[in-house]
């Protein structure tokens, strides 16, 4: 063998190869992968965000019981479900003495970028925690085990929960694929600083319109010496794209045909709704795009009054930045010919279909996720939790009146659920429209282009959600 | 081996089976364990986006053959050409600016001794060794439109505030500012020790031939640094088309910072189209490969001395 000095440029060159093919290899998608880093938040009001800023590492699994039967828990690991689930676990075991309960907390985005993955390649965990909105894209029934049996019939889960509840995503009627857990329900609900409904007298809890809304903005609105506003009365910033859905339904229009998988924002009722949301920054001035990037972020220092980043916000607001906050159904337009709202995605959680040949293991799964969505369970998160459930005997219970916010709850759960409506779509990701409505409404584009825009990306994903589905 | 041996019948096998037999069994093992690494982690998953590129998939449903309708739909898309100029915005300023301010660090650096020398490269390359994420966060608060630090400083120097990320024109100026500052002590270190190569001898011929600073950057310097240039122009454009964290971690308003490694990751595991997904990737990899075989063909010069 020769011996060969290396040259400086064959040394670099190599380098230059060996670094390019390295790097080059990352183009590659092996699966499964996961997101290099979480986004905990999001300024263009994609709705597929997480419902709870927090972003802990995921911990290490808790074992509950020592019986003969494990089931492994996937859930999002934040403060208040692991308080949930680290309560309601130790009761379910000595309930029931054969199960054992692996508790495993993953982080929203680590979930989310693993969920699917996992069930593909049969990895995932007996009971998994996810959103109707991640799940909207692929075949439900392929993802989650058929539990209408187990669970003695869609009718029968139906006396205990709001029926829309159950209406969050395209499954064959009739059938139950996962228990509704919990929802921030975006733009379904408004929050409110109090102190700054209270400087100008404003009693938040009697507005009957969305346009009493945008008239009380208007009023908590402060501006300085230029016009510049310097605290934004209501910010639709976080929840434009989920309020322009509620607008368009109460207008009497529709922009999703679940039958033929039509999109059509374009319409009178589209470009109406749009409008109404445009002036909200225009005309009326209650809003703009320059007092903040991070909506959440603002809140805390106090630089927005009212919000509709969802439910949730009030209690981590008032627990964590100290800001006092309450919740209201968001109201219908004055002269809405439909009362409808809608309300985002909702949590919940589905059973593996690897569990279909153990009965045994079915029925305690089954008695574990109804434990959770349960009243014993749901009421103590109410004490810090501000969102909304869909477990009416949650609210029946005489216990919701004595944790924190166990009548604010109440109080927009039951104002929200009855009208309630989802368009039961296949898109899995939003975020591009909900982008292009916030162009139109920072006067980027114009509205017939934005809503032009958001139908032709919805329907390509339409289409294609729907080729592999199947329809 | 010789050009008889390739040419004649049989040669080239018989020298490899040749070659075989002789090889070290420790070598064979050595080679076999990195090129199976090799296997697994590239030629597989390369060869299965390329697969997935012709398919529409989301992990749970039968994957369904479409032909080249991914690469059409990518090339017809909006979404796509504004990912791609965003990208390419981005890549040319951060290279241009990035290893412009880098090589001017390294021609100071080079003229600091001891201590000195130490104390100042550690402190440019600190915010290489801090984690992404958190130089993420820190410039989210430097950036923000009401009580940023950066704000702060414009109003107390009498200037009109900014907002920064929170507008379509500025955000993605803002993110390239951040990638710069973490990544110009790496630069700079890389450019530094290509001019501590330079030979001491021909600074001094110059100096006796009265070649003044510049003229010895650009006749002396420039030239003999060259191979180092080239190759921190070529992980530069690597590294900058492929950037992730920073736009997917502090996203402007809009389309107006999304890149093509972000349209990639939420068309693959968001928007659940795989098959899209992979054909953006593999889009990538071509553009990347042309670009790295033009810069190293076309600006490498290989000097002797």
């Amino acid at each position: 063998m020769s011996q060969q000095r290396i040259s400086r440029r064959s040394f670099l060159k190599f380098s230059a190869g060996l670094g390019t093919t390295a790097v080059l290899a990352a183009c590659a998608p092996v699966q499964p992968a996961a997101p290099a880093a979480p986004a905990a938040e999001e300024p263009t009001a994609a709705p597929a965000v997480a419902d709870a800023p927090t972003e802990v590492p995921t911990a290490a699994p808790r074992d509950y019981g020592a019986g003969e039967t494990e089931l492994v828990v996937w859930y999002q690991d934040w403060d208040g479900a692991n308080r949930m689930m680290g309560s309601i676990t130790p009761q379910f075991t000595e309930q029931n003495p054969e199960a054992k309960i692996v508790l495993q907390a993953i982080g929203y985005d680590d979930l989310f970028a693993k969920l699917l993955p996992s069930i593909a390649a049969g990895t995932e965990g007996d009971v998994l925690n996810m959103y109707t909105d991640w799940v909207v894209g692929t075949d439900v029934t392929q993802l989650f085990l058929d539990v209408t049996d187990a669970v003695g019939g869609a009718a029968k889960l139906s006396e205990t929960m709001w029926p829309a509840a159950f209406t969050s995503i395209d499954v064959p009627e009739g059938k139950v694929y996962y228990f509704p857990w919990l929802a921030g329900i975006r733009g379904g609900a408004l929050t409110v600083n109090k102190d700054h409904m209270a400087e100008q007298s404003i009693d938040y809890l009697n507005l009957k319109s969305f346009e009493e809304v945008i008239d009380a903005g208007v009023k908590v609105t402060q501006k300085n010496a230029d016009g510049k506003i310097t605290r934004a009365g209501f910010s639709p910033r976080s929840s434009q794209y989920q309020l322009l859905w509620s607008l368009i339904w109460q207008l009497g229009g529709n922009m999703f045909d679940k039958q033929s998988g039509k999109w059509m924002h374009s319409t009178p009722e589209g470009e109406q709704a749009a409008q109404i949301l445009h002036d909200i920054y225009w005309k009326h001035e209650t809003c703009d795009f320059e007092l903040f990037t991070n909506e959440f972020e603002a809140v805390s220092q106090g630089l927005v009054s009212m919000w509709g980043d969802g439910a949730w916000t009030a209690g981590v607001q008032t627990d964590v930045a100290s800001i006092p906050a309450d919740n209201i159904v968001t109201p219908f337009l004055a002269d809405a010919k439909e009362k409808v709202i809608y309300p985002q995605h909702m949590a919940g959680f589905g059973l593996s279909r690897r569990l279909a040949g153990d009965p045994k293991k079915i029925d305690l799964a089954v008695k574990y996720a109804e434990a959770v969505v349960g009243p014993d369970s749901m009421v103590q998160a109410f004490d810090f939790y501000s969102g909304v459930c869909m477990t009416k005997t949650v609210y029946e219970d005489p216990r919701i009146n004595d944790v924190k916010y166990g009548l604010l709850s109440k109080r927009v759960a039951e104002g929200m659920w009855p009208f309630a409506q989802y368009t039961q779509d296949h898109v899995a990701n939003h975020a591009p429209a909900s982008t292009e409505l916030d162009r139109a409404m920072r006067k980027e584009i114009s509205i017939p282009e934005a809503l032009a825009n958001m139908d032709a990306y919805l329907q390509e994903q339409e289409d294609s959600a729907r080729e592999r589905i199947g329809i | 081996m010789t050009t008889q041996e390739i040419a004649a019948p049989g040669g080239r096998w018989h020298t490899l089976k040749k070659r075989w037999q002789s090889a070290s069994p420790l070598a064979l093992i050595f080679a076999a364990a990195v090129s199976l690494f090799y296997l697994v982690i590239f030629i597989i998953p390369f060869g299965t986006a390329i697969w997935l590129s012709f398919q529409n998939w989301d992990f749970i449903t039968q994957p369904r053959f479409v032909g080249l309708r991914n690469y059409m739909t990518m090339f017809k898309s909006n979404h796509f050409w504004q990912a791609l100029k965003t990208t390419l915005m981005f890549s040319a300023v951060e290279i241009a600016v990035g290893v412009g301010i880098a090589l001017l660090l390294a021609l100071l650096l080079s003229r600091m001794q001891g201590r000195w020398e130490r104390l100042f490269m550690s402190l440019y390359y600190l915010p290489y060794v801090i984690p992404v994420v958190v130089s993420v966060y820190l410039w989210r608060w430097l950036y923000r439109s009401t009580g940023g630090a950066f704000n702060t400083m414009l109003t107390g120097l009498g200037l009109p505030p900014q907002p920064f990320l929170a507008s379509s024109s500025q955000a993605l100026w803002a993110i390239t500012v951040m990638v710069i500052w973490i990544y110009l002590g790496s630069a700079a270190v890389i450019l530094l020790t290509g001019i501590k190569d330079v030979p001491e001898s021909l600074y001094d011929a110059a100096k006796i031939d009265g070649a003044g600073f510049w003229q010895t950057f650009f006749r002396i310097t420039l030239p003999l640094i060259r191979p180092v240039l080239v190759y921190q122009l070529v992980v530069s454009v690597i590294g900058t088309v492929q950037m992730f964290e920073p736009f997917f971690l502090m996203p402007g308003p809009g389309f107006s910072t999304r890149t093509l490694s972000v349209y990639t990751y939420q068309l693959g595991f968001v928007t659940l189209n795989l098959g899209f997904g992979a054909a953006v990737s593999l889009f990538i990899f071509v553009l990347l490969l042309f670009a790295t075989v033009f810069q190293l063909q076309r600006f490498q010069i290989n000097w002797e001395y």
